[in-house]
């Protein structure tokens, strides 16, 4: 089986040789067609699909092609302002310097791709940029490096042609790198994958030698030669010198793996000989130590040739400059990703920050609005104390001015009822004078009887004299009483005395004001009441109002003309329980229905216009409700009269 | 000769009977009081025509005297009795009332004593 495998492939690198010249130009032509194309592509991914498709183009074969590719690409990236096709074209040109074994050229426009490629934020164009790099780094044997770059390109997201591409090349390397450093598990799982994939119509000889690698270690040996054998049997005519080199050395590695060292001569001098006098020269470097090893023993001619071809790549390839020089590289390249992972970090930061700020600012905004609105509140709070202490102040004035009102309405009656008193006065204390003269001359006269009598009749005046004198005294101390403030203290006091006084300093003040007025009086008062606990000017006000009230009701009544009504308003007090209750009514025109619930409100009057202040029953209702704990209620009936009944608690 | 008067303060009565004490006392004249317009009306009524004199406050609870004076004039006819009204209020309105209504004289307080003897005196 072997020896017609070996004849197989013998004839398809005999044609594969002569048809190699022609086939390059085929392949240029048909990467310029792709050129013209990406140079009017306006969608960076197309343009990136149109780089796969020029890669696809067996360009591998010719590393000058892939240089001319660079240029191509490089001019058009410039013209257009393209980073993408410029990262994608230092890619090409990094590739075409490490597939000829220059992999300090290849590393530094590599490097410059990956540099290049992050800025472009397509994640396709890095996630290729950092393949081709792992690449030079799988190349070099630095499978740490490479793994991890492989890896991190294998990220990318499968959601367009360019991902699926990427990823089913990076599943190719995967597979390649793990089968390199003995992780078989993983290499074949990965180049499983990749052919899961199906993303060829051709052989995946990639895959396919992965796996057979992979057995071959295993100790799987029909399966891995089955899967060779399938891999030599799908070989193109045209197939690339790299994949015949790739091809034939791992059949050697297998062969000399399980002990067959002709075979493995064999294919190793093939895979040296597909890639002799080309740009592929350093590959002949594993084949020419593999041969080496295989002849150590038994030929000793052969081993120092294949020595000799194994140490001129060797140096070629790892020269203490070159890898210095690649070690130097690499460190940058390291130096470069942290600086960019530090800016990144610290644009993080930047925006944390602004963030921050932003958030910051927009408290603050918040709090100003608070401020203001808080400020504003504070502003309309003063206005409204102002308001309400200027409202206060105006209260006050209307309590006053009601006062002075009232007081109005009781001068005249206070003057008539003062003069009473003080004629008395005058006419009494000079009919004592007379009466004295009268009584001494009785005396001289010796009529001790009738002096006598005349004296008791001057004590009579005199008690008269002093009656009226107190009277007018009480006319006055009621009237400061009224007009002064209310001291607010409580005093016993007598309500029936009360009463009757306001009685006829209401009734005479109306008449003073109406010389026709006339109104019977009635009074009912309860001598078992006693005193009573009130702050006595407050209820004297309230009293001398419902008067005023009374009064001018039944005067309005009998100034419409009614015949026969006599104006009557009656006071009474009462006794009941607990409580003392003053009842002060009249037979005038009563309270219509309609106003009846609101005349305990203030500025309520039913009086013309400057006549009432409005306040009078509202300031009585407080009096009575707030300052003494009592009720005031109403009875009244259009026409017929009206009752106001207070009852106020009897305090001890 | 019988005077009425007619005020609603009960101490007038006292006064009255001391300023008048000599007048009484020789019988030159008798006094009757009334406190309020309507006992004034009740006496009148009682004791006709022995009152030829009237002398009446105006401002009083009730009945006034503006009133009680119409009232005379209007029942008792020519020759009715002497109606004078004393008061406090020595205003325009309520002596033109009076003078309207027929009073025979209008006196204001404080009462000049000395110049109402006179005026009784000259009446009767």
């Amino acid at each position: 089986m072997i020896m017609k495998t070996i004849l197989f492939l013998l004839s398809i690198f005999l044609f594969w040789q002569s048809a190699n010249a022609q086939k390059e130009a085929i392949v240029k032509q048909k990467v310029d067609s792709i050129f013209k194309i990406i140079a009017v592509e306006k969608d960076p991914e197309v343009r990136i699909n149109l780089v796969f498709r020029i890669f696809n183009s067996n360009i591998e074969q010719y590393p000058h092609l892939i240089s001319y590719c660079h240029e191509q690409l490089y001019k058009i990236a410039v013209k257009n302002k393209d980073a993408v096709g410029e990262a994608l074209s230092w890619s090409l040109a990094g590739h075409g310097y490490r597939l000829s074994g220059n992999y300090i050229k290849g590393l530094e426009y590599h490097q410059k791709a990956v540099a290049m490629a992050e800025k472009t934020n397509i994640p396709a164009a890095l996630s290729y940029a950092q393949t081709m790099l792992a690449h030079l780094y799988k190349d070099r044997e630095n499978y740490q490096k490479a793994l991890k770059l492989y890896l991190e390109a294998y990220k990318i997201e499968p959601k367009g042609d360019n991902e699926k591409r990427l990823i089913y090349w990076i599943q190719g390397n995967l597979a390649m790198v793990y089968l390199a450093t003995g992780k078989l598990d993983s290499a074949i799982f990965y180049a499983q994958k990749r052919l899961d994939m199906k993303l060829s119509k051709n052989v995946d000889l990639h895959a396919l030698q992965s796996i057979a690698g992979a057995y071959s270690q295993m100790g799987r040996i029909v399966e891995a030669e089955k899967l060779y054998h399938k891999c030599l049997q799908s070989l193109k005519k045209n197939e690339s010198s790299r994949m015949l080199n790739m091809i034939s050395l791992s059949l050697a590695e297998h062969f000399y793996r399980h002990n067959k060292p002709d075979s493995a001569a064999f294919y190793a001098r093939k895979s040296m000989e597909v890639i002799a006098n080309s740009s592929y020269a350093y590959l002949a470097m594993k084949p020419a130590k593999l041969l080496t090893d295989i002849y150590q023993e038994t030929n000793a001619d052969s081993t120092i040739k294949y020595l000799k071809i194994f140490r001129a790549a060797n140096d070629s390839l790892y020269s203490t400059q070159a890898n210095q020089q690649l070690q130097m590289m690499t460190y940058e390249e390291d130096m470069r990703k942290r600086n960019a992972e530090s800016e990144k970090k610290e644009y993080t930061n930047k925006i944390k920050t602004n963030m921050m700020i932003a958030g910051l600012a927009f408290f603050c905004l918040i709090a100003g609005v608070l401020y203001y609105n808080f400020k504003r509140k504070q502003k309309a709070n003063l206005m409204l104390e102002t308001a309400l202490s200027d409202l206060k102040a105006t209260q006050s004035q209307l309590i006053q001015s009601e006062k002075m009102a009232s007081l109005g309405e009781l001068t005249a009656g206070i003057a008539h009822e003062i003069q009473n008193p003080l004629n008395f006065i005058n006419n009494f204390s000079e009919l004592s004078n007379e009466l004295i003269d009268e009584m001494n001359l009785e005396i001289d006269k010796g009529d001790m009887e009738e002096a006598k009598l005349i004296a008791s009749d001057i004590k009579q005046n005199l008690e008269k004299i002093n009656h009226h004198g107190k009277r007018a005294d009480g006319i006055v101390k009621g009237m400061l009483q009224h007009s002064r403030s209310s001291s607010g203290r409580k005093e016993p006091t007598n309500i029936n005395e009360l009463c009757d006084e306001y009685l006829r300093l209401s009734y005479h003040g109306l008449r003073a004001k109406d010389k026709t007025f006339n109104a019977t009086l009635r009074t009912d008062f309860d001598q078992s009441i006693g005193t009573l606990n009130i702050i006595s000017q407050d209820i004297g006000r309230v009293i001398l109002n419902l008067f005023t009230n009374a009064f001018y009701s039944v005067n309005e009544k009998k100034q419409s003309g009614i015949e026969n009504y006599e104006p009557t308003v009656s006071i009474a007090t009462k006794k009941t329980g607990n409580h003392i209750e003053i009842r002060v009514s009249d037979n005038g025109k009563g309270i219509p229905k309609t106003v009846v619930d609101k005349i305990f409100q203030p500025f309520f009057t039913t009086k013309p216009s400057g006549q009432g202040t409005g306040l009078g029953l509202s300031l009585s209702y407080d009096i009575i409700t707030k300052g003494h704990g009592g009720k005031i209620e109403i009875e009244t009936e259009e026409d017929k009269g009206t009752t106001i009944i207070i009852n106020l608690p009897i305090q001890k | 000769m019988k005077i009425l008067v007619v005020d609603d303060e009960q101490d007038v009565q006292s006064l009255f009977e001391q300023r008048f004490r000599k007048e009484i006392k020789n019988n030159e004249c008798e006094f009757a009081f009334a406190f309020s317009g309507e006992e004034a009306l009740g006496f009148l009524k009682e004791h006709k025509h022995e009152a030829v004199l009237i002398l009446s406050d105006i401002n009083m609870p009730g009945m006034s005297g503006l009133e009680l004076l119409a009232q005379i004039k209007k029942d008792y006819e020519k020759p009715s009795p002497i109606v004078m009204m004393i008061t406090a209020y020595g205003d325009d309105e309520n002596y033109n009332e009076a003078m309207k209504l027929g009073a025979d004289d209008y006196i204001t307080k404080p009462v000049d004593f000395a110049s109402l003897k006179d005026k009784l005196k000259e009446k009767l």
